[in-house]
């Protein structure tokens, strides 16, 4: 791949686009800069709240008629017990259990949580609705299963699951890959299936809203 | 997606787009260099400190007037304890601040020298804060590091920044007035031994 160039006519008097130059072999060249915008971005998190079966833990559902639309970008699923639990008789105990990331189309119930903008001068973000321990929703196809356990964090260095599980977003994302999108009428919600109540998680997602 | 260029104009004779020549499906085509400009780049590190409930490990705050906007680019919580103690289960916040109290200064330490200091910006540790609103939690212990390799959990916390970020993602900002704290939450026994560092990236725009 051979170094080379195209050459622009000379400097006109308008606006001037940001290069930085260099010399490549014999040629004063240009690399134009870029920037990357980001968009209105919220964090949105449930607080650590106890286990139970068919638990909420977030409900986030861009509401009909918004006139926008909002991605999720990362969407954490931490846990939050920091006190020791034992086995005991389920669904009092401890072990492996299940989260489902669903669809939703509605949702009833449940406590608000406030998206809280990365940027103040973004403003809130209206026309949204997110709660924690919703009533129910409206539920719909199933993203995808998220397995873990709701043992706690552990109080020493050698049990780093919960730690990789905090730092790791279960959404999948990269070039070209989409976001997970809400249009207006859609949502999304983080739902325990096991049937255990013990532990304690805390789930945290990322949104931005589309300009 | 079949392949496709656009053709420029015969080089003209002014200054030179640097690129790069391949030949792609029986065409020698060019590719664009571009740069990707960084904004001046500062570290603040607050040094090791024991853990103690609403112990302020880390406060920052643009001050009111600054003329400028900060963004936390990276933020990470460093386990510190390199001598054993018997830990606990911890959760500490990250928070909305508007204004610090007291604590010990930080110096941000910018990664050119060339950007100067950073001025306008308060950033303490140990100190009190006006506090605003939680952003999110982050969960670990205060045990000790490990003295064996059987321990990884310090070390994908140091090498993690707490903050999310992406293409797209705006980044934590602070406006003049606006500011953040790291702060501990969890209480009682076990909840006072060890000690964390905590190292916050930002960076300047006018």
């Amino acid at each position: 791949m051979p170094n080379s160039y195209f050459q622009i006519p000379p400097d006109g008097s308008g606006k001037k686009l940001r290069t930085r130059e260099r010399v490549i072999g014999d040629d004063t060249i240009q690399e134009q800069y870029l920037a990357i915008g980001g968009n209105p971005t919220y964090y949105v998190r449930s607080g650590p709240l106890a286990c139970a079966a068919n638990k909420l833990f977030l409900c986030l559902f861009n509401n009909v008629g918004s006139g926008q639309s909002v991605r999720i970008r990362r969407l954490f699923i931490q846990n939050s017990q920091l006190l020791a639990i034992a086995s005991g008789t389920a669904p009092a105990t401890v072990g492996m259990m299940e989260f489902q990331v669903k669809k939703i189309t509605g949702v009833t119930g449940g406590t608000a949580v406030t998206p809280n903008p990365a940027d103040t001068t973004d403003g809130a973000l209206a026309s949204f609705t997110a709660v924690h321990t919703a009533t129910s929703a409206v539920e719909g196809n199933v993203l995808y299963s998220w397995y873990t356990n709701n043992d706690e964090i552990g109080a020493i260095g050698n049990f780093s699951q919960a730690m990789y599980q905090q730092a790791i977003s279960s959404l999948i994302d990269g070039w070209e890959l989409r976001e997970y999108e809400l249009q207006p009428g859609e949502g999304l919600c983080v739902k325990q299936i096991t049937n255990y109540t013990l532990g304690a998680f805390d789930v945290l997602a990322v949104l931005t809203k589309e300009l | 997606m079949p392949e496709s260029y656009v053709q420029l104009p015969v080089d003209s004779t002014g200054k030179k787009m640097r690129t790069r020549q391949r030949v792609i499906s029986a065409q020698t085509v060019e590719e664009q260099f571009i740069a990707l400009g960084a904004e001046p780049t500062y570290m603040l590190w607050a040094p090791a400190q024991t853990p103690a409930q609403n112990k302020l490990f880390m406060a920052v705050l643009n001050q009111a007037g600054s003329g400028q906007v900060i963004r936390v680019r990276k933020l990470f919580l460093s386990n510190a304890a390199l001598a054993a103690v018997a830990g606990i289960g911890l959760e500490f916040q990250l928070k909305r601040i508007s204004a610090i109290a007291g604590g010990t200064a930080i110096t941000a330490n910018p990664s050119d020298t060339t950007d100067g200091a950073l001025t306008g910006v308060t950033a303490t540790y140990g100190s009190t804060a006006t506090e605003g609103v939680t952003l999110f939690s982050w969960y670990t212990n205060n045990d000790e590091i490990g003295v064996t390799g059987g321990f990884p959990q310090a070390t994908i916390q140091a090498l993690t920044s707490l903050l999310p970020e992406g293409p797209e993602i705006r980044e934590l900002t602070l406006n003049p007035g606006e500011g953040f704290c790291f702060k501990q939450i969890t209480s009682g026994t076990g909840s006072t031994v060890g000690s964390f560092g905590v190292l916050a990236v930002l960076t300047r725009s006018t």
